[in-house]
């Protein structure tokens, strides 16, 4: 299973929904798609990472995307879903999971290299850092936000400090 | 000369008139070649005749490769009367030629175009069978052997270091020679297994260590210990690229194969050809020291000797009756135990040396050990023959041949060993074609405990007895050509046929040497059993078959969720409610096999500190020399068993601290005189398990830490506490300061230490582990590096505890007590909040839904319960609402989440699926004590 850092050639996305807003993760970095479980805290913590949960017996940290993002947080309902990712760690096989709370999951897709266009025009409230392009879609003209996982949801290099992004881009302004 | 088509003339001359022509011819070259003998001329002179023979009749017949070829021949031919150093090749095209003419005739048989046979080419430069720096290795590399070779020889390798470490240490002649043994099997087994591969790079190496090995031995030099490290680094470095992938490219090795070739003892001979034929030494006889010879109780030795031999005689030709007739070999024993005592009163070594073989063979029949097989009764006959022969030496007469002696000893001692197989030589054997020793074969021939190379060709049925004799016949005019050569230059064997012969004869060799080599029998009249030293080696462990690690992994990470789904079922109310006594019974036997299973499965991974201590024995020498101090090693404990992860990561911080040690903590030798010290330092490495830890301790008796050097360096990085007056802090935080990034009091930065890069990521290393690093230390004393570690990083001990809705497990080993308050033991002091007493402690109270950011959980003390945990002598009292029980617990990382969290140090599901945190009690300890300081 050959994960790559950017996409070649177009790739196949798994897209998903906070509220209007459209994103994309490589479908290779998923790893599955689970309703909400139990989700047990954390303490001290950053306010979007919302606690760890049991997936077969293996404990996953699960993050809230909309929080994540610095958008208002909403309570769960039928529909929410947890996506569990795979993210680049210094584990053993590479790899380690973080479960990721969307509103909604669309579709997987394929969206090919041209369509994609490098993140500069966003500037403004939302880091670059995380989102590595934006595609649009040729059928409806919506634009998908690329997410580049490995430093969106790297926690660990977070350190413990509370901080959404939108509370980083405060500052930075 | 290039390829080139052969036409056929097309006029449709029959190729049968060729082939009968030519047939003859080729015939007669390649005989010629087989036997030629490049250094005669007349042979040479012949063998161009028959060339140019050939060549004129194949050019006639069309055959143009064969004429051409023939022209190849003129040249080579040619060469060799201008006797070039390097005749070889040469002789190897000639061969070629020969083969290919050969061919050519074959294919006109078969009726197929001779163009369709290879036309031979001509070396360019030597083959490289003495040795230049090897050619890239082929590309068709079976991966499998690539894999074993690389499992195998990296102990071959670690084995044959600590070989040359121990060599250098050790003073005793005994010892020497077992490692001498041990060294020269690792370095033919290794040597064996490049071949097979083939990795030519490294055999060649090899090949030369082992010559190198053996001039030294031969000289009774010592050896030169430096340089076969360096070759085991190199063999420890190809590996280790090998095991990455990369099968290709072989390291540079020009410069150490040189040092290989030259290196000599300074009082050797020139180093002995390749193929060496071995012989006994004939001709000396067996004597004994003048001082017996004259002594006036040899004529009473000699008249009880007699006596015990002729009833020894009698009592075997009754055995040869009756096998196992356990009064004769009484009998017997009793004989040659007397024989040996007296022998030994007399200091007739010979004699005692027989008798005590003989004496512990018959002790294995008296014991029914061993059967009284034809091969034993032969033996106690040559042995009463042989001890009559030397009981004659004091007669006056002439002793038994050396040989023949030796041989006899060496004869019993296979007996006695039982069949002489060689566990090492069995185990490490290579994966190849040729059979190994055949070692019954071997123990049959009690004469010539090895055969000559002629001998085992015949045998294996390679070569014919006639061509050998030949070929010997030759080498007496050919000085000092080794028959293997003659034979591979007549293109009748392979240089691999001729290789393995001489494994065989090696191995052969090494049964037999092995025996003569043994230590001599302590005379001792009145107990032989002690002097009686066992000739066999110490036993191997267990047998051990290699294991992918990940398939490892995998299981075990099975086994810990098969143990959580049990107690899934086993806990569920829904079965307890049936109240089934079978059911109950079943389940609690399910239960018992998945936890010993878990421990199975958990020992799986467990491995012995003994290669990490190994591997800190030649950092040692290498950092002591570099250095510049004398240090003495000593390791205690390196049974010890850890889990493997753990062992791969104390590795790196364990080799630090003693960097450290030499460099900063043991003082040079001048220094240490002065101070009263003994020159040499003492760095010992202690490994114990303590309390459901394991400990490392790292003890130098060097200067010790110096507190006033690291204040006043944590005084420069501004690290030293404001408020506090450095003369105040206590030893033990004073050593915390050096755990601070960048710190360093080395003087000098030199390329072992003191970059100041090391103990924050020791102490960072360690506490990944839950570990922790203590530091005692005394000055001008020397100090004492604790390494603690969790015995396994996979399961707890622990008590579940409730606060609110959330579930905590508490290390059940940190617990001292819990108990719920009574109003009289709580205590409320203005500036320090809630006390409680506890056996004379006034503990300060923390609540667990405070520490832990949780907004429900009781708030009133006396409704909760308190349990005080205690970790290194400090304490600190927890409230909790509830206790849920005590159970063992499977740890389980928190993924990303982990490093963000204080005070907790991971994961536990618990029964109903629920995930419960594991409370780290030394964090928490720390932090709440320093809250109260």
């Amino acid at each position: 299973m050959a994960i790559q850092d950017a996409p070649k050639e177009g790739d196949q996305y798994l897209t998903l929904q906070l509220g209007d807003e459209h994103y994309g993760v490589e479908i290779l970095r998923v790893r599955e798609i689970i309703g909400l479980l139990d989700i047990t805290r954390l303490p001290e913590v950053p306010s979007f990472v919302r606690g760890v949960v049991n997936l077969r017996g293996k404990i996953i940290p699960v993050i809230d995307l909309r929080m994540r993002l610095g958008m208002p947080a909403l309570t769960y309902d039928e529909r929410t879903c947890v996506v569990v990712l795979d993210l680049k760690s210094e584990a053993e096989s590479g790899f380690s999971q973080v479960g990721c709370i969307v509103d909604t999951v669309n579709e997987v897709r394929h969206i090919a290299l041209e369509a994609i266009e490098p993140p500069d025009c966003l500037g403004g409230t939302r880091s670059e850092d995380f989102i590595h392009g934006l595609a649009k879609l040729p059928e409806s003209g919506l634009v998908v936000s690329l997410l580049d996982i490995d430093s969106l949801l790297s926690i660990a290099l977070l350190g413990s400090a509370d901080t959404t992004l939108k509370e980083q881009a405060a500052e930075a302004v | 000369m290039g390829m080139q088509s052969v036409h056929i003339d097309p006029s449709g001359n029959p190729q049968s008139r060729a082939h009968m022509e030519l047939q003859p011819l080729v015939d007669q070259i390649a005989k010629a070649i087989a036997f030629v003998d490049e250094a005669a001329a007349a042979d040479l002179e012949v063998l161009r005749h028959q060339f140019v023979e050939l060549r004129a009749a194949a050019a006639e017949d069309g055959l143009t490769g064969v004429s051409d070829s023939c022209d190849l021949g003129i040249e080579a031919v040619s060469e060799l009367m201008g006797e070039p150093e390097e005749p070889s090749p040469w002789i190897a095209l000639l061969g070629e030629i020969a083969g290919y003419a050969s061919q050519v005739m074959d294919a006109l048989d078969l009726e197929l175009p001779p163009d369709s046979v290879p036309l031979p080419q001509v070396q360019q430069e030597a083959p490289a069978s003495e040795s230049e720096v090897a050619p890239e290795e082929a590309p068709d590399i079976d991966p499998e052997l690539i894999e074993m070779f690389v499992g195998s020889s990296g102990d071959n390798v670690n084995e044959l270091e600590e070989c040359f470490l121990a060599m250098e240490a050790a003073d005793d002649a005994a010892s020497q020679e077992e490692h001498f043994g041990q060294i020269k099997r690792s370095l033919h087994t290794i040597k064996g297994e490049c071949g097979v591969i083939p990795l030519p790079g490294a055999q060649v190496l090899c090949h030369h260590a082992e010559d190198l090995f053996g001039r030294f031995l031969e000289a009774g030099a010592p050896l030169p210990i430096p340089l076969l490290l360096e070759l085991t680094d190199w063999l420890g470095a190809y590996i280790a690229q090998l095991a990455d992938g990369d099968w290709t490219t072989v390291p540079e090795n020009g410069e150490l194969l040189a040092k290989l070739q030259a290196c000599m003892p300074a009082d050797c001979p020139d180093e002995s050809p390749l193929f060496e034929e071995h012989d006994f030494d004939g001709g000396s006889n067996i004597a004994f020291p003048k001082a017996v010879l004259e002594d006036d109780v040899r004529s009473d030795f000699i008249t009880e000797a007699r006596q015990h031999l002729d009833v020894c005689e009698a009592a075997i030709r009754e055995l040869e009756k009756r096998p196992e007739d356990p009064e004769q070999i009484s009998v017997i024993f009793r004989a040659f135990h007397t024989l040996a005592g007296m022998a030994g009163y007399l200091n007739l070594d010979p004699v005692v040396k027989l008798a005590g073989a003989v004496e512990t063979m018959v002790d294995q029949l008296r014991r029914g050990e061993t059967a009284c097989d034809k091969r034993r009764l032969e033996l106690l006959r040559s042995s009463c023959d042989m001890m009559g022969a030397l009981t004659g030496i004091l007669e006056g007469h002439e002793g038994p041949e050396e040989t023949a002696y030796a041989q006899l000893v060496a004869s019993l001692e296979l007996a006695i060993s039982g069949a002489g197989v060689e566990p090492v030589a069995e185990e490490k054997a290579p994966v190849h074609e040729v059979p190994e020793v055949d070692t019954e074969e071997s123990v049959a021939r009690p004469r010539g405990a090895w055969r000559k190379l002629g001998e085992i060709l015949t045998d294996q049925g390679l070569v014919s007895a006639k061509i050998v004799a030949v070929m010997l016949d030759r080498q007496k005019s050919v000085k000092g050509k080794p028959l293997g050569a003659m034979l591979v230059d007549s293109g009748l064997l392979s240089q691999g046929e001729i290789d393995a012969a001489l494994r065989i004869q090696e191995e052969e060799k090494a049964l037999a040497n092995r025996h003569e080599v043994a230590p001599e029998q302590t005379p001792c009249p009145k107990d032989p059993e002690a002097a009686r030293e066992p000739a066999v080696r110490k036993p191997r462990v267990a047998s051990t078959i290699k294991v992918n690690t990940g398939r490892l992994d995998s299981l075990v990470d099975l086994v810990g969720e098969l143990v959580i789904a049990q107690q899934m079922v086993y806990q569920d109310p829904v079965l307890g409610n049936l109240a089934s006594e079978r059911l109950s019974r079943n389940l609690a036997h399910v239960a018992k096999i998945t936890r010993d299973m878990h421990e199975a499965a958990m020992s799986l991974r467990m491995v012995t500190l003994k290669p990490t201590f190994q591997k800190m024995a030649r950092l040692v020498r290498d950092v002591s020399v570099k250095a510049g101090k004398q240090v003495e090693l000593v390791l205690n404990g390196e049974d010890t068993e850890l889990d493997r992860n753990v062992v791969e990561e104390i590795s790196d911080p364990m080799v630090h601290l003693i960097r450290n040690a030499i460099d900063h903590g043991i003082e040079t030798p001048d220094v240490r005189q002065v101070v009263g010290k003994r020159p040499t330092g003492r760095l010992e490495l202690r490994a114990f398990h303590q309390g459901g830890s394991i400990v490392i301790e790292i003890v130098d008796d060097g200067a010790g830490l110096s507190r006033e050097r690291i204040l006043a360096k944590a005084a420069e990085q501004g690290l030293l506490p404001k408020d506090t007056d450095p003369a105040d802090l206590p030893d033990a935080q004073v050593w915390e300061l050096i755990f601070q990034p960048g710190f360093s009091t080395a003087a000098v930065v030199s390329d072992i230490s003191g970059r100041g890069v090391g103990m924050d990521v020791v102490r960072r290393n360690l506490e990944k582990m839950r570990g922790k690093v203590e530091i005692v230390s005394s000055a001008g004393e020397g100090s004492v590096f604790s390494l603690r570690l969790p015995l396994t990083l996979a399961i707890i001990d622990g008590m579940i505890v409730r606060v609110g809705a959330q579930r905590y497990v508490l290390p059940t080993l940190s617990i001292e007590q819990s108990f719920r308050p009574a109003a009289e033991q709580l205590h409320e002091v203005m500036n320090k909040g809630e006390l409680v007493k506890v056996r004379d402690m006034l503990l300060p109270i923390h609540r667990v839904r405070d520490l832990f950011g949780q907004d429900d959980g009781i708030c009133n003390v006396q409704e909760g319960i308190l349990i005080v945990l205690e970790d290194n002598g400090q304490r600190c009292c927890l409230m909790v609402d509830e206790i849920l029980g005590q159970q063992q617990v499977v740890i389980k990382s928190l993924g990303e989440a982990a490093g963000l969290l204080r005070g907790i140090s991971g994961g536990a599901i618990l029964g109903d699926g629920r995930i419960a945190l594991i409370v780290d009690v030394d964090g928490l300890v720390t932090r709440t004590s320093k809250a109260v300081a």
